[in-house]
């Protein structure tokens, strides 16, 4: 029993390593440029980290504070609780808390600190549009999210890009500071010193860069991992690839339209599927494209049946 | 001038018939065990082939051709067929045989025949034809007996799944991503789910079930 989606993610293992190198090896640059040039980091470094681990800490309680989502008991809602319930009784799961968004955009997520303390959260809107089959699918997703600590995972990622962008924001101050400062001490060293805090600027900037393309590579990648964990919990990828296509309207976008009918237009032929034209976006974006992750459910599904 | 011209084409293209014509929709002679096996979905073995018609004498020549080829082919492929001009301007070939394998050998003929002739980009696709399988003692629901359709584009080159729902235009989209997931590892197939376009009205009806 070695098929692909069973076996054990070493991909994911590597690819979470060269990840943190990534955004840790400008970090220590940045560090020592700093500390040549004699900056007082630590306070900064400080604030950034108290605000990184409250940012964690208080995670689920900003998470559901900000989305309005209300944990809602069993007598509240029955049958969410009996699917929830009988995806971790499959998979010998830890129940998680269970919240609702009164909201008609169909969404859901999972938030955190262990697997213990976590909810998932679904909106009122997703349960309209999903049959039971497919908020299965949904669920099997958030509850790998929870498994895999991802809210963790991705907050550790963000502690560089926002450490980095609190030294930006210190060296461009900073700059201006020394900038005054050299003034006062006027002399050979106002050169050197602006050039150095340029230095430090355009590190930090670059830290920052890297760090939040990196974070939504993770990102993305985690989700690849979320969806085949679901497909593992709930043995039909195929019922996650029909959710997925009705909560991005991808369903609305199979056409109506008889082929016989397009053909005139002939456009649609030439053009190459999967073009360069997503790759920009993609990079900036924490979801990867609807159509790859129903692609991969299918070939799961595939292999599965 | 025009006939000497697509003479020309028609060779150009016979030339590249064996690398790159067609050999996806031969996937299909495997791939329709899968559906059968894995969702107990067969084959009805039969299959139309949707052509743009052209008017002229050098075409209404081609689909001679293409009839004389099935006529004289249709003892040993164990194949019949009926010609349907339908209503957006479009010729069906429709073929119903004994297996799978006829109706792609025949309808590899067909398409062969055409390209060969220079008509190969008026071929707009072939649609297959498959029927869930109901025990008689069990009580089926009423969408189980609706026919299933896979489409192969023929300038795509890849094959997507079609199932109507009723009369009224109207797409079974979870069934047609179960379909198509059960035989994406075998055959080539459109990700590309924006070019899934129906086809409704086919004339299926013309020939004998």
């Amino acid at each position: 029993m070695s098929r692909a989606w069973q076996r054990r993610d070493t991909g994911l293992t590597l690819r979470m390593i060269t990840s943190f190198m990534i955004l840790t090896v400008p970090y220590l640059v940045f560090l020592g440029v700093l500390v040549y040039m004699g900056v007082g980091f630590i306070p900064v470094t400080v604030v950034a980290l108290v605000l990184i681990i409250s940012q964690w800490y208080f995670s689920d309680k900003i998470v559901l504070w900000s989305s309005g989502a209300k944990v809602v008991t069993r007598e509240q809602y029955p049958e969410l609780h009996g699917l929830v319930e009988r995806i971790i009784a499959r998979n010998n799961l830890p129940k998680p808390k269970i919240a609702v968004i009164n909201s008609k955009v169909p969404n859901a997520f999972a938030t955190g600190k262990s697997k213990r303390s976590s909810v998932v959260a679904v909106t009122t809107g997703l349960m309209d549009i999903l049959n039971s089959e497919e908020l299965e699918g949904v669920i099997g997703h958030e509850l790998s999210h929870i498994m895999n600590r991802d809210v963790l995972v991705i907050t550790l990622a963000s502690l560089f890009s926002t450490v980095a962008w609190y030294m930006m924001q210190f060296g461009f101050f900073g700059g201006l500071y020394g900038g005054g400062m050299g003034g006062y001490g006027g002399g050979r060293d106002r050169g050197g010193g602006g050039g150095a805090i340029l230095i430090m600027l355009a590190v930090a900037a670059v830290t920052w860069l890297v760090s939040f393309l990196v974070i939504r590579a993770i990102s993305r990648y985690r989700e690849f991992a979320a969806d085949r964990g679901s497909a593992q919990m709930t043995g039909k990828p195929v019922q996650l690839a029909n959710a997925l296509m009705k909560i991005s309207g991808t369903m609305q976008r199979v056409p109506n339209q008889d082929l016989r009918k397009v053909e005139g237009l002939n456009a649609f032929f030439i053009i190459p599927v999967n073009s360069g034209r997503q790759t920009i976006a993609n990079l900036f974006s924490t979801h990867p494209p609807v159509q790859m992750r129903v692609q991969k459910l299918l070939e799961m599904e595939a292999s599965m049946a | 001038m025009i006939d000497s011209l697509l003479k020309k084409l028609g060779k150009g293209s016979s030339h590249r018939k064996n690398k790159d014509f067609d050999e996806g929709i031969f996937a299909l002679t495997s791939a329709y065990i899968t559906l059968q096996t894995k969702l107990g979905l067969s084959s009805t073995n039969r299959c139309g082939i949707c052509i743009k018609n052209v008017n002229g004498a050098y075409f209404s020549d081609t689909i001679r051709e293409v009839q004389e080829f099935l006529r004289i082919s249709s003892s040993e492929f164990r194949t019949e067929h009926v010609l349907v001009n339908d209503k957006l301007g479009y010729l069906w070939i429709m073929l119903r045989g004994m297996s799978v394998e006829d109706i792609l050998v025949a309808s590899n003929g067909v398409a062969d025949t055409i390209a060969e002739r220079g008509f190969r980009d008026q071929m707009l696709a072939a649609v297959f034809e498959f029927k869930k399988i109901v025990s008689p003692n069990s009580h089926m629901e009423s969408t189980r007996l609706e026919p299933q359709f896979l489409v192969y584009n023929y300038k795509r080159k890849r094959f997507y799944p079609f199932v109507p729902l009723g009369a009224q235009e109207k797409r079974r989209s979870d069934l047609e991503l179960t379909l198509m997931s059960i035989i994406a590892k075998e055959v080539p197939w459109e990700a590309d789910m924006t070019v899934w376009y129906p086809m409704w009205d086919m004339p299926f009806d013309r020939l004998r079930i």
